[in-house]
Formats: structure tokens, C-alpha cells, sequence
């Protein structure tokens, strides 16, 4: 993470000629205050508040995988706005929009679709294998909450009775949050059975196995 | 969408050149015709029909369409 310093009358100037400076949206920087509003230095005639501004450096391949999402809604005729990060081997974009119903769908699948696409055409630009995590509106951030907290809930249940338990079908993705979500529970542990659009997850305690 | 679909078929194939995309109306819905090389053909399909699967399921998310169906068909 590289940052720069900057600063204003205020808090909000500093911060709007930092962000004006890097040429990035607020949520995209994290902003710490060094001094602020010292009034000692405003009589003196001194600038009232220095930040320093944080932000990650944009790849290549972050700034290819930003601009073949925006195409994308564009030509579906969403206003949206892409932010993106990347963290070691992933790009993580998210998008603010005026309709995130849409995009993501249901059950998340045009969120899904579109993020697999976004992915083939990035592969096939960049002649290379990446990893693209797509987020609109905080979606997946949210559902893997409610998964981990079902995964929970059904943890207790075992615990409770001691038998085993059959969580609902799940897409290969969300199963492997539950899994993860129970990975370091002492009492019960998780296995998938079945095959294909059937397999599910059974959680059961330790002690069975 | 005619758009949408070209930009795609044309980002993932070999031969970009080849691309053809034209949308014929019917009584209750449009049906996208999607042309490509003979070459390409597996890789607008994809693995067991992944990427041709989500590529109509964002179709199918458009707003553009509204009572209209739209239907798309991968042509030689």
C-alpha cells in the first residue's frame, strides 16, 4: 500500500484534495488523520488538518478486469461505478450501481454469471490465469455471513442432539464456505455426499467419526 | 444486446473477425443469432456449456428486454 499526505481548513478539504490528487473515490483510500484542527496552528496561520492517505497501486491486471467490467454494464445499460483491490493472487471488484437487484439476480446467479464471464474475457486479454472475485452491493459479503450463520445454527443442532444433519443442496462455492465455516468447530465436523445437483453437505459430530 | 453479445463472443474467440451477431424478431421473442468460426465454437460454449449458460443468464437479466424473450442460438 503506497499513501500520500495532504492538507486543508478542515478534515473534508484535506480529504478532497488527496482524493482529487490520486484521482480515486473515498471508498477506494483509507484515510488517517495526523493532526487535526489545532488551533495554536489556525492562529498561526497554518493549515488546520494533515492526513496521509492510503491506497493500493493498480495493476495491470486489476485496471484490465475494472475496464471489462464497466463495459459490460455499460452495455447493459446499468450506471455503475467499479472499485477494485488486489490481493495476492485475486482481483476483488465492487460494484455500486442504481440496480443491484438486477445484477445480482436470483439466488445470486446473474452475479455469478457475469463474474464468469468477466473472468473468460480477462483470461483471454491477458493470455494468463486469474482469479476474479465479483461483489455487487456487498452481496457475497452478506450471503457468506448467512451461510456461515447457517452453518452454525445446524452445528447446534448436532451438539443438541447428537445426530446427523442434512444441510440444503448448495452450488460447489457456497459449500466450500460451509465447510470453512465449521473448519475449526471442536464437536462436529462436515463432509459432502452424494453427486452433482444432489450432493449436500452432513454435518455430524466428532465423536461418530 | 446485439452489443452486449458481440462484445463478449468477440472477446473470447480467436478469430474476433469472424463474429457475427444478428437479432431476428418474432411473435414473443428475439432470437440472437450468434455466429462464429467453426474453430470457436467450443469456446463460446465453454465446459459443459458454462459460458453459453451464462451468457443467457445475463441476457435474460437485461432490463432492455422487458415482455420480450429473448432467445440465443449459436449458428456455424
Amino acid at each position: 500500500m503506497n499513501w500520500i499526505e495532504e492538507q486543508g481548513k478542515t478534515k473534508e478539504e484535506a480529504i478532497d484534495r488527496a482524493l482529487r490528487r490520486l484521482g480515486r473515490a473515498l471508498r477506494e483510500v483509507r484515510v488517517e488523520v495526523l493532526d487535526e484542527n489545532k488551533r495554536l496552528l489556525k492562529l498561526l496561520g497554518a493549515r488546520g488538518t494533515r492526513i496521509r492517505v492510503y491506497y493500493h497501486v493498480e495493476t495491470p491486471e486489476l485496471a484490465a478486469a475494472k475496464q471489462i467490467v464497466e463495459k459490460l454494464l455499460k452495455l447493459l445499460h446499468v450506471r455503475a461505478d467499479v472499485v477494485g483491490r488486489m490481493e495476492e493472487e485475486t482481483i476483488y471488484l465492487d460494484v455500486e450501481s442504481d440496480s443491484p437487484g438486477l445484477l445480482i439476480g436470483k439466488q445470486g446467479r446473474t452475479l455469478e454469471a457475469l463474474q464468469y464471464i468477466a473472468t473468460r474475457v480477462l483470461e483471454s486479454t491477458r493470455h494468463e490465469r486469474l482469479r476474479l472475485c465479483l461483489d455487487i452491493g456487498n452481496y457475497q459479503e452478506r450471503h457468506a455471513q448467512q451461510l456461515a450463520g447457517l452453518a452454525r445454527k445446524l452445528a447446534d443442532e448436532v451438539r443438541a442432539t447428537g445426530k446427523r444433519v442434512t444441510a440444503p443442496p448448495m452450488n460447489p462455492a457456497d459449500r466450500r464456505l460451509f465447510h470453512m465455516a465449521l473448519r475449526d468447530d471442536a464437536d462436529v465436523t462436515t463432509a459432502s455426499e452424494g453427486e452433482g445437483l444432489l450432493r449436500t453437505i452432513v454435518v455430524s459430530a466428532r465423536a461418530e467419526r | 444486446m446485439i452489443n452486449l453479445i458481440s462484445y463478449i463472443a468477440k472477446s473470447i474467440v480467436d478469430d474476433p473477425e469472424a463474429v457475427e451477431v444478428k437479432s431476428v424478431e418474432g411473435e414473443s421473442s428475439t432470437v440472437i443469432e450468434l455466429r462464429v468460426a467453426k474453430n470457436d465454437i467450443g469456446k463460446v460454449i465453454g465446459k459443459k456449456g458454462r459460458t453459453i449458460a451464462a451468457i443467457r443468464t445475463i441476457l435474460n437479466a437485461s432490463r432492455v428486454q422487458k415482455d420480450k424473450r429473448h432467445v440465443l442460438e449459436i449458428l456455424e
